[in-house]
């Protein structure tokens, strides 16, 4: 029974034909879409090899070379704010020092009325 | 002809064509089951054979490779098909074939049972039944592991000899 169904099988599953021209059909599309023909598939492997291999060393140095300009400039934005603290703060000192100055100027001379 | 084709002479690729074109058809047709869906890919799985003849390394190769590629595409598009389009009944199309059948009422049910299996079941029975792969040549068409060939045409021929009972026994003397 089982070789009667897979011999019926067999012969309902035999293969049918896409009709006439279907060639034809088949490279007009490949003349109208340009593709490349047969003897340029070697110089196409080898641009897709080429792709394939550089395609991913440039992102990875765009990335690092992205990463590396937001750290620089992060790192300037630091400096500036620093430099900007040390300026405030030698300013705050030097107030302090001229208060200091004076405050010690009007003790010597409460200490000292005849100098 | 390969490596004429190889070579850029596009008659020597319609050759190759209409060496492969009624397993290729055949396959899609039986997969997708509506003739201008069946053409389209078929012609899309030449223009891409087309632009993969450097890689095809003998006759053989190229018979696997157009094999392997319509049928992933035809389970491809398929799987992106939303699952409630059912097809109209007239476009449900029948594989113009040689007469030579014993007994058509059987054979147009057998193709009609095999049109309603799954995709990926019906790319095994198509494999083995039309194009007469051994299992582990179908596991390696489909990429998947033998057991699952093995598997799916197990339940599918269950499944299709099921449906045919309901039509009449294929042979009444070997009947239990």
């Amino acid at each position: 029974m089982t070789d009667e169904f897979e011999k019926a099988l067999h012969r309902a599953l035999r293969p049918g034909s896409p009709g006439g021209d279907f060639s034809d059909r088949v490279a007009a599309r490949l003349e109208s879409t340009g593709a490349p023909a047969a003897g340029d598939q070697l110089h196409s492997v080898r641009h897709h090899v080429f792709r394939s291999r550089w395609l991913p060393a440039a992102l990875a140095a765009c990335i690092i070379a992205a990463v590396g300009l937001v750290q620089l400039r992060q790192h300037a934005l630091e400096t500036a704010r620093a430099n900007e603290a040390r300026a405030q703060l030698l300013q705050a000192l030097s107030i302090a020092s001229d208060n200091v100055n004076i405050v010690r100027a009007a003790v010597a001379r409460e200490e000292n009325p005849n100098s | 002809m390969l490596a004429r084709a190889q070579g850029g002479e596009l008659a020597a690729f319609r050759e190759l064509i209409r060496a492969h074109q009624d397993i290729v058809y055949t396959l899609a047709l039986r997969m997708l089951k509506v003739p201008e869906d069946a053409e389209e890919l078929a012609q899309d799985v030449f223009v891409s054979a087309h632009r993969h003849l450097g890689k095809i390394t003998c006759a053989a190769h190229l018979l696997f490779w157009l094999r392997r590629t319509v049928c992933h595409r035809a389970i491809d598009q398929l799987r992106r098909r939303p699952l409630h389009a059912a097809l109209p009944l007239e476009t449900v199309a029948e594989v113009p074939v040689a007469d030579v059948s014993r007994d058509p009422l059987l054979e147009r049910r057998l193709r009609d049972l095999v049109s309603r299996l799954p995709p990926m079941a019906r790319a095994v029975v198509l494999l083995k039944y039309q194009e007469d792969l051994d299992p582990s040549e179908i596991a390696r068409t489909l990429d998947i592991p033998l057991n699952t060939v093995k598997s799916h045409l197990q339940r599918s021929l269950a499944s299709l000899r099921a449906g045919c009972d309901e039509l009449r026994p294929i042979s009444a003397g070997s009947q239990p």
